[in-house]
């Protein structure tokens, strides 16, 4: 089967759009996700400030460092709780939302926000050039439209850790 | 229905070491709520069948039993067993599953089983039995890292299809399927700039995996090496360009990535052959037309 003769993929050989050295995208809202993992509940907010002590077990536990003190959870109406979550990496800075049922199992697990940012100049100089004359302005500006990713995305090994945190932080200060 | 009435779904899980991205259009939010929810769920069916980590996976069982009995596995496993065979036996053993031991002591996977592996064993000791049973000739280890994410993008575009979504796309770390009616804008990542994105097709349907060393890429005995392995060879790739292979399928297009990330053009003619188009990112020239296998 010939991709192109069915029109299954049309390169952008025309489009010299801008490359762009960050990118962003912004899955659900806190009440998207508050009800994409407990539909049609309420919610009650119980943040969590986590002593020196508290930290100190919960990294003892989980080899996971523990960065921000307050920990953003709620009360879901129909039982369970409602955490809000942040892990970074080199290059990238997840939010993430994670369910939690009320015997401290994971309900369900949702990215919220996913941003990606490189703060590099482009060090290739030729390369850099095939961009000279092609564009208007700065080629490095941020493309908004960029949705789709062919090529890996980073490694989700920082979520695995803060998940791992986060059930930490239940187990000795929520329990 | 008119577009004006048209949802759309964006959600991302970490499923399959990855994030995993499920884009869905239709009529009726509540459906595509329902029609998402379970494309995540038969993916992560995928992840608990054929994940290396998993000892109670399919594959956990195989490479723990399968030297010594034969070890039935699920109709799903046994597709991806088969594809893979086909993909081996075309491309003279370049592609094989049986990379899991060089990837373990790679430290790309974890240590998974106690006991001496068999150097020697290939593809063609993983004997495919009648009644789903998978006996190995040798002691090996099995990995579907290569083909498996293609699979579950491949399920989870057949669940958002048959929970009524009219368009959609699925993306498994850069192993992406979509349909509908919608040309869907694909970026792809600079081969050795990662946090460059570059415009590169529009996508109406069908898949395009891509493979490349970007964030696997290790220094091993003084070079730099990715986490794909020649199966005639048994080395990892020192790629330094990323490949792209669009298909009919995601399963196809995600195997023969690996085939182009290991023998560049030499692979194009027998990616054309199977079914897929080949393309290659140069680090130094990007911008140069993708070369397919013409």
């Amino acid at each position: 089967m010939d991709v192109f003769n069915n029109w299954l993929l049309v390169p952008v050989a025309a489009v010299i759009a801008a490359p762009a050295c960050s990118y962003a995208t912004q899955y659900l809202t806190l009440e998207q996700a508050q009800q994409a993992i407990f539909p049609g509940a309420d919610f009650t907010p119980a943040f969590v400030t986590i002593s020196d002590a508290q930290r100190t077990e919960i990294e003892r536990r989980t080899g996971v460092n523990v960065r921000v003190r307050e920990q953003r959870v709620w009360r879901a109406s129909t039982g369970g709780l409602f955490v809000v979550d942040e892990v970074i990496g080199k290059h990238e800075l997840i939010t993430y939302a994670v369910g939690l049922n009320s015997d401290g199992g994971v309900r369900q697990l949702e990215i919220m926000d996913y941003r990606e940012s490189y703060g590099y100049e482009i060090r290739n100089a030729a390369w850099r050039r095939q961009f000279i004359g092609k564009h208007d302005g700065d080629p490095l500006k941020l493309d908004l439209d960029i949705k789709n990713i062919g090529g890996a995305t980073l490694s989700c090994r920082h979520i695995a850790e803060g998940v791992r945190r986060v059930l930490a932080v239940y187990d000795v200060t929520l329990r | 229905m008119s577009d004006t009435q048209t949802v759309t779904l964006r959600r991302a899980r970490p499923l399959l070491g990855t994030l995993v991205e499920v884009t869905a259009h239709g009529a009726c939010r509540a459906h595509l709520t329902q029609a998402v929810n379970a494309a995540f769920d038969t993916v992560a069916s995928v992840q608990r069948l054929m994940s290396f980590h998993e000892a109670a996976s399919d594959v956990g069982r195989m490479n723990r039993l399968a030297h010594r009995v034969a070890v039935r596995v699920h109709p799903w496993t046994w597709q991806v067993l088969h594809a893979a065979q086909r993909l081996s036996r075309a491309s003279a053993g370049v592609f094989d599953v049986t990379v899991g031991g060089e990837l373990m002591r790679l430290g790309y996977l974890p240590a998974a089983v106690r006991g001496n592996l068999d150097r020697r064993a290939r593809w063609a000791d993983v004997r495919l039995l009648p009644g789903r049973r998978v006996r190995f000739a040798r002691r090996l280890l099995i990995d579907l890292g290569g083909i498996a994410k293609g699979f579950a993008v491949d399920r989870a575009v057949e669940c958002l299809r048959a929970s009524g979504a009219s368009a959609g796309l699925v993306n498994a770390g850069g192993d992406l399927r979509g349909f509908g009616a919608v040309p869907w804008r694909i970026h792809l990542r600079h081969p050795t700039q990662p946090g460059l994105l570059l415009p590169f097709a529009d996508l109406a349907s069908g898949a395009l995996a891509t493979s490349a060393g970007y964030f696997s890429r290790r220094v091993r005995d003084g070079a730099e090496r990715t986490s794909i392995i020649d199966g005639q060879r048994r080395v990892a790739s020192d790629a330094t360009f990323s490949a792209s292979v669009a298909a009919s399928n995601c399963m196809l297009a995600d195997g023969l990535t690996k085939l182009v990330v290991l023998r560049g053009h030499r692979a194009c003619g027998l990616v054309r052959r199977l079914g897929g188009r080949a393309f290659i990112l140069k680090a130094d020239d990007p911008y140069a037309k993708p070369v397919s296998g013409a």
